[in-house]
């Protein structure tokens, strides 16, 4: 906080103070502010401010609206130019902006690796032309790794697993149970990892986890996921991968006259009330404001006074249940 | 203006015209044997005998393990009425566009600005307000298409694809960038989702759409002209009809038909989304096709597209219910649209 607080008052004084051997420093006087950070340029140092953040799905949707608003709130306060774009699920379109951004020369890039090897050759450009790059949300180990400076997101395979204790620790699962794993994008390595980490929960009393994919469509997820369980009618409980099939599975089992345990990712309003209620057992939070915060507030360290970014598991160890849920539910769709 | 066949096609051109004489080759290497040319031109015939076809199997499937294939149970026809009829009134409006000849790729996006509009005036208190304004934008956007499509005379493709990408970023512009959402009243919800036995509301709103564009269509005087225009557009204006008046309405009525859905998906979900109607447009088309309506304009029928629709969503239905692996569901569904386009070629008996 002392921090933020200090970064507040930097951002509205977009001068530096004296930094040595920096030849991109700002002609403007210092800010009578006080703190080493201000004093020394934080917010004003750099003179080259722009931080091209890229969204890899629709900001349409709430969990991406969360994290280009954390990016947005840091970019103020830390006094950054952000340019943020969205290739709106399209992976070629998405591997275009990184390019684009090569060519753009923007002092730092954000990016969504979802991919082992799609990106590398772009990726790699951008860091080989100066480009601060740090990856958020998703990433990879590999060529494309060594490209880019740290990572801020969930570890997905660790929030899955601690789901799926959860799970079997709070709905007395039977041995050999059959789970349902809906899931936007089953190909996409968030998917695979989230369900890795629930299968290997699971592996303990020998379940089985099948994934459907639901797109990001809120009909066409409730439509397909109703269909499902009426078709699997031995299904013991549900763990919704996304956001998408999560805010939407009650709906779906009070269609179908379905009432099985869910545990799922990624917090909304309709996750919250199903916590509240009590047909959500518990939800592992990413918590996305602090992917597109701590990003952005990331580069600006880095652009200013050259810190190397570090990697932040933006999730934690945490999940959200109905002893906590109050805490949240003031901030779900906005900050949650 | 001729009279039009069953399947509302007129006959302005030699075109439609019964074919008098059929080489014999043709009839030996005619697919299922000479009766299929017999159902050519009837409209929705074709896509009904699959329609029933897979029903029947339903059926059969249903009463030897009604357990493990819960086809007839009320928890899915709840599903089903609530799914099949949004896609089937889109494609209504589409099939509708594509016998004038035109396409509106702009659809999808249209239908997703129309359901965020209701839901932002629905959310601030103004019912009446939600419903006009969501009509007269639906309208509007597809009318707005229709006027420079034929003011200009550019394809109606190259337009509407510019004006797709357009809506989409207007209606982050207008929503901004988290979820739409709102709080239905008890009214709101029976009218358009309430139950009815064991179906929901919407295949009600599904039924009215269905028989008025079915009349308009195949028992009225615009139908024929939009049949006419979309089939030969000179010869349409040689008998005095005119073409640029008739696209017109042909892409109010797409209008009308996407703010519909888009209060009926709106209602359902409280929810909605700017990326939400992505596709929808070729879902809708595909649909229409697979109904039995022409690409290239002039040939179509209503109950083609309805059942179109009802095809698609029910095949996602039977793989679902019957365990078919999830993670692979939109091959199964691309492979089925791409079959029954082509069954319907074969069977019109046009196959090249």
């Amino acid at each position: 906080m002392p921090l933020l607080a200090l970064a507040l008052a930097g951002c509205s004084n977009a001068s530096n103070g004296a930094g040595a051997g920096s030849s991109a420093l700002s002609t403007e006087p210092a800010a009578a502010a006080s703190g080493a950070g201000l004093q020394s340029g934080l917010g004003g140092r750099a003179q080259n401010r722009k931080i091209t953040f890229l969204l890899s799905q629709d900001p349409g949707d709430s969990f991406w609206g969360t994290i280009s608003q954390g990016a947005k709130d840091a970019a103020e306060l830390f006094n950054v130019e952000l340019n943020l774009q969205t290739s709106q699920g399209d992976p070629g379109k998405y591997n275009d902006l990184i390019g684009s951004a090569v060519a753009d020369k923007p002092a730092a890039l954000a990016v969504v690796i979802d991919d082992p090897k799609r990106y590398t050759e772009n990726v790699c450009a951008a860091s080989k032309a100066g480009i601060a790059v740090l990856a958020y949300n998703i990433t990879q180990e590999g060529d494309v790794a060594a490209c880019t400076s740290g990572f801020v997101g969930q570890n997905f395979e660790e929030a899955g697993f601690l789901l799926g204790r959860r799970l079997i620790a709070e709905a007395k699962l039977p041995q050999g149970a059959k789970v349902f794993t809906p899931v936007e994008f089953p190909e996409q390595v968030y998917a695979i990892q989230r369900n890795a980490g629930v299968q290997k929960a699971l592996d303990a009393i020998g379940a089985k986890t099948e994934m459907v994919a639901t797109g990001i469509d809120d009909a066409g997820a409730l439509d397909k996921m109703s269909q499902y369980l009426l078709g699997h009618k031995d299904i013991a409980a549900i763990v919704p991968l996304g956001g998408t099939p999560h805010r939407n599975i009650e709906a779906a089992m009070t269609d179908v006259g379905v009432k099985v345990p869910v545990v799922g990712f990624d917090l909304s309003k309709p996750v919250i009330d199903g916590i509240k209620s009590g047909t959500i057992l518990a939800a592992a939070d990413q918590q996305p404001y602090i992917q597109g915060f701590q990003t952005v507030a990331q580069l600006a360290l880095k652009l200013d006074f050259d810190l190397s970014p570090a990697t932040i598991n933006s999730g934690g160890g945490g999940l959200v249940d109905k002893s906590n849920v109050a805490i949240v539910e003031q901030l779900a769709g906005t900050i949650r | 203006m001729s009279n039009t066949t069953s399947g509302g096609a007129p006959s302005p051109t030699m075109e439609d015209q019964p074919t008098t004489a059929i080489p014999a080759r043709r009839v030996r290497t005619e697919p299922f044997g000479g009766w299929l040319r017999l159902v050519r031109g009837r409209g929705a015939l074709e896509i009904g005998i699959i329609f029933v076809l897979v029903q029947i199997g339903c059926v059969v499937a249903y009463l030897v393990a009604p357990d493990s294939f819960p086809y007839l149970s009320e928890a899915n026809f709840n599903v089903l009425s609530q799914s099949i009829p949004v896609l089937a009134i889109l494609a209504i409006g589409a099939g509708v566009l594509m016998i004038a000849g035109e396409f509106d790729l702009s659809l999808g996006m249209n239908y997703t600005f129309c359901a965020l509009v209701f839901i932002h005036w629905y959310s601030s208190g103004d019912v009446i307000g939600a419903f006009v304004v969501t009509f007269a934008m639906g309208i509007g956007i597809a009318l707005l298409n229709g006027v420079i499509v034929t003011r200009f005379k550019i394809p109606s493709f190259i337009v509407t694809l510019g004006m797709m990408l357009f809506w989409d970023g207007a209606a982050l512009f207008y929503n901004g960038t988290s979820a739409a959402r709102m709080q239905r009243g008890e009214t709101l919800q029976t009218i358009f989702a309430g139950q009815i036995g064991p179906f929901r509301g919407q295949v009600v709103w599904l039924a009215l759409v269905a028989v008025f564009f079915w009349v308009l269509m195949h028992r009225h005087k615009l139908g024929n002209h939009i049949f006419a225009v979309g089939g030969n557009e000179s010869a349409a204006r040689a008998i005095s009809i005119n073409p640029t008046r008739v696209k017109l309405i042909a892409f109010g009525i797409l209008g009308l038909c996407v703010a519909l859905a888009a209060i009926l998906v709106a209602v359902r979900t409280q929810s909605v989304q700017p990326g939400t109607g992505r596709g929808m447009e070729l879902q809708a088309i595909a649909a229409a096709v697979v109904g039995g309506v022409s690409l290239r304009g002039g040939k179509g029928s209503v109950l083609g597209m309805v059942l179109g629709a009802a095809l698609i969503l029910v095949l996602q239905d039977i793989l679902l219910l019957s365990g078919a692996p999830g993670f692979y569901l939109n091959l199964f569904i691309g492979v089925i649209i791409v079959v029954a386009a082509v069954f319907n070629r074969l069977i019109e008996g046009k196959a090249e």
